[in-house]
């Protein structure tokens, strides 16, 4: 049963009232016109259908639609009523402006409901709810509410033309040279042949110009190629969005303004792809779960485990969390994503640091805006911001590698990330281990 | 120290919200072509000032008729629209219009449904509230049905000129009685089915 009880429009009734009244005083005067322009305005109400059987209002699964440059969420809207029917539908999401339009039904009719959308993994759905009137406007009824879905949102990676290649490398095949011989595309050295060399090495004119007697026979020896284990650490224990008053947990953070653990998932993506397009192998380690983690792995599929991994990640204020730092692969480079606001991540960093790793740290605070908070409040948020600059300076003096993710959304002078990567693969090398 | 808002600042604020970048996003509805409430009630406003202009009322009636639907501008404004088009029948009842009461019967119906449409919509607890064409169309549909059959009976009175006998007046009140009844009985009712 979708109506829920309908009742008479006491409005619609007095809409009867003028039509009576001037058929009376038409028949009173004798007058014929002024009683067919009464007639007129009660005949509307009269032929009208006045009954509401069965109006239902249902709000589909939301998805993602990508827009030229805009990416929205979108979810089908359905009415449906067996007679012709009037429906006031109100579509709210949290965080946005709610939409309210009248319309009307007659068999099915599907709207579609969109939203701009900036956030990533679960963002909830649409809530939609209904006032149905029939066809006359003299029966009205209220539809039963319809609940907001949650949507998983994919993260979108970022077209990164160049990342620095990791100082340590692991394995013996792999898309960069490593300084061990092996059968690698780059030239090591001519070398007199020994067990183990390959028939197929023979360099036959340097061993003509080195022994002219046949008495060595000299080989090209290659270097071997290796590829890079990278580690992604996705600090998913807090979702700091753009305004501050959203923090303390006044009012829903805006769907079109990405939040810091949205940033997080969209630099690891980001980073993810790249890496694995080139062929390296890239795990996941989330720093708030006890238990999430992927190992490294190589591929289209890893990748695409990597994306739903990031998507689904967010704060379990539950989870006990991880009472000591993770253990990683030996030899991983590692990308710490995280807000830095407290010491947890910034000593792990440390202690990556000095179990060997290299690391680097991607700060993913968005651009902290609304109306800042004064008296006590503001004094803690200004505690905390210098508290966290004196984080990440401890962790640059540690030779701890720093990227500003949200650099350009908060207007800072300085390189974008895409241009501090770029930086990063030209003043190192990387490889040559 | 910060500058106070003006009071054109703080009014635009009440009215419209925050301005610009600080106001969150809005959903829409896409599949769907609306035309503004405050449209809809204009329109309704204008077309029972229209029947009544076509009367050539006195100027002095004006000042009764004009502050009854600017009345009838605001939510809830039906019951203004429904008052004047009760004023404009009296004043057509007063006169002898000739063929006039074909354009009013197709006007003041229009007028009452559009007027009742936007109040269905101001139910919502939203500023900007659509109304869908369709639904205007289905308005002037219904108004044009009843017109179809109203118009040219009013023009054939006009050419013949007929009286309604007296004992029909009588029935008329007493038929407006029991019609009174069964709308209190309607109304009510809780349940419509």
């Amino acid at each position: 049963m979708t109506v829920r009880g309908a009742r008479r429009a006491t409005g619609a009734v007095a809409r009867l009232g003028p039509g009576l009244v001037l058929c009376v005083v038409g028949l009173l005067l004798s007058r014929a016109d002024v009683v067919l322009v009464g007639a007129a305005l009660a005949g509307g109400l009269l032929v009208a259908r006045r009954d509401l059987l069965d109006v239902s209002l249902a709000v589909g699964t939301p998805t993602t639609r990508d827009d030229t440059g805009d990416r929205r969420l979108v979810a089908p809207v359905t009415l449906t009523s067996d007679a012709p029917a009037t429906v006031l539908v109100r579509i709210a999401s949290p965080g946005a402006d709610p939409v309210g339009v009248l319309v009307a039904v007659d068999g099915d009719r599907t709207l579609t409901a969109t939203l701009p959308l900036a956030r990533t993994g679960r963002v909830p759905g649409f809530a939609a709810h209904g006032i149905a009137w029939s066809d006359g406007l003299d029966s009205v009824a209220l539809l039963e509410d319809v609940a907001p879905t949650d949507a998983i949102v994919l993260p979108v990676a970022r077209r990164l033309e160049e990342v620095p290649v990791p100082q340590r490398l692991r394995g013996l095949s792999g898309p960069h040279g490593s300084r061990r011989p092996g059968s690698g595309g780059d030239l090591r050295d001519v070398h007199p042949f020994a067990p183990g060399d390959r028939m197929r090495g023979i360099d036959w004119r340097a061993t003509a110009r080195r022994s002219p007697e046949l008495d060595e026979i000299y080989v090209r020896r290659t270097h071997a190629t290796s590829e890079a284990h990278v580690v992604v650490v996705l600090d998913s224990r807090d979702d700091m969005a753009q305004d501050i008053a959203a923090w303390t947990g006044f009012g829903e953070p805006r769907p079109d303004r990405p939040g810091s653990l949205d940033l997080a998932r969209s630099a690891a993506a980001s980073l993810a792809t790249a890496y694995l397009r080139r062929g390296d192998r890239v795990g996941l380690v989330d720093l708030g779960r006890s238990r999430a983690q992927l190992r490294p792995g190589a591929g289209e599929r890893h990748l695409r485990r990597i994306l739903h991994a990031l998507a689904l990640a967010r704060p379990d204020h539950g989870s006990v969390g991880r009472t000591r730092v993770p253990a990683l692969q030996a030899g991983a480079t590692v990308v710490l994503l995280s807000t830095f606001l407290d010491d947890d991540a910034a000593e792990a960093a440390l202690v990556w640091l000095a179990r060997g790793h290299e690391v680097w740290a991607v700060d993913v605070l968005p651009p902290v805006g609304g109306v800042l908070p004064d008296g006590a409040s503001g004094l803690a948020w200004r505690v905390m911001r210098l508290e966290r600059a004196l984080r990440l300076e401890r962790l640059a003096a540690a030779g701890i590698t720093l990227v500003d993710w949200s650099a350009p959304a908060r207007d800072v002078p300085g390189p974008t990330p895409e241009q501090r990567l770029r930086m990063m693969s030209r003043v190192r090398p990387g490889g040559r281990r | 120290m910060i500058p106070r808002p003006s009071w054109v600042a703080r009014a635009r604020h009440t009215l419209l919200g925050p301005a610009g970048p600080g106001r969150p996003p809005r959903v829409r509805l896409e599949d769907v072509r609306t035309v503004p409430l405050l449209m809809l009630r204009v329109v309704a406003v204008l077309l029972v000032a229209g029947a009544y202009a076509l009367l050539g009322p006195a100027v002095i009636t004006w000042f009764i008729l004009g502050p009854l639907l600017v009345s009838a501008l605001v939510p809830g404004g039906t019951w203004a629209v429904l008052v004047g088009v009760t004023i404009v029948g009296a004043a057509l009842a007063a006169g002898d219009p000739g063929l006039r009461p074909a354009a009013l019967a197709l006007l003041l119906p229009a007028a009452v449904h559009l007027s009742l449409l936007a109040d269905a919509a101001s139910r919502s607890d939203l500023r900007d509230v659509g109304v869908d064409v369709r639904l205007v169309g289905r308005a002037l549909r219904s108004t044009v049905l009843v017109g179809c059959v109203v118009v040219p009976l009013v023009a054939l009175l006009a050419l013949v000129d007929t009286d309604l006998p007296g004992w029909l007046g009588v029935l008329g009140a007493v038929g407006v009685v029991g019609l009174g009844a069964v709308a209190v009985r309607l109304t009510s009712s809780s349940r419509a089915r």
